[in-house]
């Protein structure tokens, strides 16, 4: 019996040993080599867009201001801004893995198709064709710049466009086909928006919520 | 902050270090240097990534199918179904929030709707779904105790599919659970969520699809945005800006499924404002599923007969609508172009290609040529006028002749008539050695000192090539 203890204590010692040497001599085998290896693993992102300043800060608060018009009893105006300055970029961020998938920003109403500039008493149409207030956008005289090493290759900027009610509800800002950089990251800039202002309408500062939506 | 999500995770860490032959390790000791090398390493990895994080200026929250199917492309970014009428989906989406602070965000459905040149958007949050926003529901929560949702989801438990033989029944519930769990089973149209800064959360969805849905592709995203209400106070009329993320999805009802493409649009036509050309492309998608196709356009320059430009792009066409695809060139500054749009696109097995006509275009700096022509005019003026002078002044119009009553030379001519002996000889057509000679007649200035010695009279003009012919009379005043 104590034979057989001391036996297995020397096979449990030498099994100790052996794993010891075994271990010792890991390194020198591994020393041919000298292999360190590490592994890791970047997962793909998402799609998003924000509104950034020059530094590339989300801006709080973005929104394009218009040129004031002055009171006109006869004729109407156009009031005109830039979507997109420098110190409010629209920025569009493609993080996805894997391969390229299209993605478009466009632009919308926030409180829908009903929806219209409202000042004090007075309201103004932002969709009207029959001359109560129309806007246009036209992103094509604006300027993407691409950020880091992407370039813009496979981008498309929007045709200028008015919204018209139950006609053209969404207007398209940018599109990516699937020859964009995947991953990538773009600033817009410049997009031109004009906003008919129609003949008599009330004097006063008009606002209205517009959704930049990437999908 | 990073707008690109990037996690690094060290799945395997195999260290094994290089010894000196003889040297006397332990494997405490090498454990004790593997871990200090392991965590320096990690220390400076994650500095690394921390610096990376602040030079990265852009954080965003974000969407996406939490449950991508490895063998469906684009199923990472979209959620793709092909479900058949009343058929009923267990899925999830995942909300990732990479900005730098905690957001408050909102989560819902939405019909998609014809955007612009044929781009695809998304009904706004205030708008009526109609579509596939309808047909999403969301389950943030857990169901009421002691309801789970088992390996079949949230469709058996809540009877929206078939049950299958190992899932219990409701009926086991009291009538108070059985309650609350059919109203936690109606779902949720709107999901609130508070995630922090690098945090993402996995909401399950179910999908339904009516009974009555139509044969093809029906599409919507799942949308999320910022649920603050920001400060918007600004000065004079403004647009207010929100924006927000959709992930899209696609859901085709299997049967006759039609891909056709129309080539409906295209045209060549200057930027108003940037010194562009703008190449639009419309096409017209008449099936009931979205098409991927391939626009290529091929510009020629026909002058030089090389192949100027080519763009291609692969992009997809909405069902029923017209997508209008442009792409921007610099404006050629002269020459003669050519420009043809084709169209790719597989219907089934088949390649179906389209073709446009060819769109022939002059390009001609104007305001170029218009300087240039200008320049040109006026130098041909001025050589006219300098001509013209040239002209007049060896002319010898008003001269008169007068009869050399001596040899002489022709700079002392030239001297008493108050010229240059050039002029005179030019007027007079004299070759070198411009002699004059006694009785020669010579044009001379009519206020020339030599006539004050003498009275020329000249009963007619007398051209200057033959001056001895056409002065029939000439009286001389003897001094």
């Amino acid at each position: 019996m104590k034979q057989k203890y001391i036996i297995g204590k020397f096979i449990r010692q030498g099994s100790a040993l052996a794993m010891i040497g075994a271990a010792l001599c890991m390194p020198y085998a591994a020393g041919a080599s000298n292999a360190t290896t590490f592994s890791e693993q970047v997962n793909g992102g998402t799609l998003s867009t924000d509104i950034v300043d020059a530094g590339g800060t989300t801006v709080a608060s973005p929104t394009v201001s218009f040129g004031a018009v002055t009171y006109n009893f006869d004729n109407s105006q156009n009031a005109t801004g830039t979507l997109g300055a420098a110190a409010q970029k629209i920025r569009v961020a493609n993080g996805r893995g894997g391969a390229a998938v299209a993605w478009t920003l466009t632009m919308a109403a926030t409180g829908g198709i009903s929806t219209l500039w409202t000042g004090g008493a007075g309201t103004l149409d932002f969709n009207n064709t029959g001359g109560t207030g129309q806007l246009t956008v036209d992103p094509s005289v604006g300027t993407i710049t691409p950020t880091n090493s992407f370039t813009a290759t496979g981008l498309t900027k929007g045709s200028s466009t008015a919204f018209n009610q139950g006609v053209v509800d969404s207007v398209t800002v940018l599109s990516a086909s699937t020859g964009a950089s995947q991953p990538g990251r773009w600033d817009f800039i410049g997009v031109s928006l004009s906003q008919t202002i129609p003949a008599l309408t009330t004097p006063a500062t008009y606002t209205i919520g517009m959704t930049l939506t990437v999908t | 902050m990073t707008g690109l999500v990037v996690g690094f995770l060290f799945s395997s860490m195999n260290m094994v270090h290089y010894q000196p032959f003889g040297t006397n390790v332990s494997v405490e000791n090498m454990n004790i240097k593997a871990r200090v090398v392991a965590t320096i390493f990690t220390v400076a990895v994650a500095v690394l990534l921390a610096r990376q994080s602040s030079a990265m200026d852009y954080g965003g929250i974000g969407v996406r199918p939490a449950n991508p199917d490895p063998a469906v492309p684009n199923s990472t970014s979209w959620f793709l179904y092909s479900l058949k009428p009343g058929e009923a989906k267990n899925d999830a989406v995942e909300v990732e929030n990479n900005s730098a602070a905690a957001e408050d965000l909102v989560v819902y459905a939405a019909d998609s709707t014809p955007s612009s040149d044929g781009g695809f958007a998304l009904k706004q949050q205030s708008e009526q779904m109609v579509g596939v926003g309808s047909w999403v529901r969301f389950y943030p929560d857990a169901p009421p105790a002691p309801s789970t949702i088992g390996a079949d989801g949230i469709t058996v438990l809540c009877g929206i599919a078939p049950a299958s033989a190992d899932v219990p029944k409701s009926a086991a519930l009291t009538k108070a659970q059985s309650d609350a769990l059919a109203t936690w089973c109606q779902g949720k149209t709107l999901v609130e969520l508070s995630l922090k800064s690098m945090d993402s959360k996995n909401v399950p969805i179910v999908v339904s699809i009516p009974a009555t849905a139509d044969v093809g592709e029906h599409s919507g995203g799942i949308v999320i945005q910022k649920k603050a209400v920001q400060d918007q106070t600004q000065q004079g009329s403004a647009v207010i800006l929100t924006t927000r993320v959709g992930a899209r999805i696609y859901e085709t009802v299997p049967g006759t499924i039609l891909r056709s493409l129309q080539l409906e649009q295209f045209t060549i036509a200057r930027n108003q404002k940037l010194p562009e050309l703008t190449i639009t492309v419309g096409i017209r998608n008449g099936g009931n599923v979205s098409v991927d196709h391939t626009t290529t356009v091929e510009v020629t320059d026909t002058l030089l007969h090389r192949h100027d430009k080519k763009f291609v792009r692969d992009i997809q066409a909405l069902p029923g609508q017209e997508l209008v695809t442009n792409f921007a060139t610099p404006l050629p500054k002269f020459g003669r172009y050519t420009y043809h749009a084709v169209v790719t696109y597989n219907d089934g097995d088949l390649v179906k290609t389209l073709s446009s006509a060819v769109i022939t275009k002059w390009f001609i700096p104007w305001v170029e040529v218009g300087t240039g022509g200008g320049i040109l005019v006026i130098l041909i003026a001025g050589l006219i006028v300098l001509v013209r002078m040239r002209r007049k002044k060896y002319s010898g119009n008003g001269w008169v002749p007068y009869v050399l009553d001596a040899d002489t030379s022709i700079m002392v001519l030239a001297e008493r008539s108050g010229v240059e002996w050039n002029t005179l000889a030019r007027v007079n057509k004299l070759k070198a050695p411009y002699a004059v000679t006694k009785g020669q007649t010579v044009m001379v200035p009519p206020g020339s000192s030599l006539l004050q010695k003498k009275t020329v009279v000249v009963k007619k003009k007398t051209p200057i090539a033959k001056p001895k012919k056409r002065t029939p009379a000439v009286t001389k005043k003897t001094s």
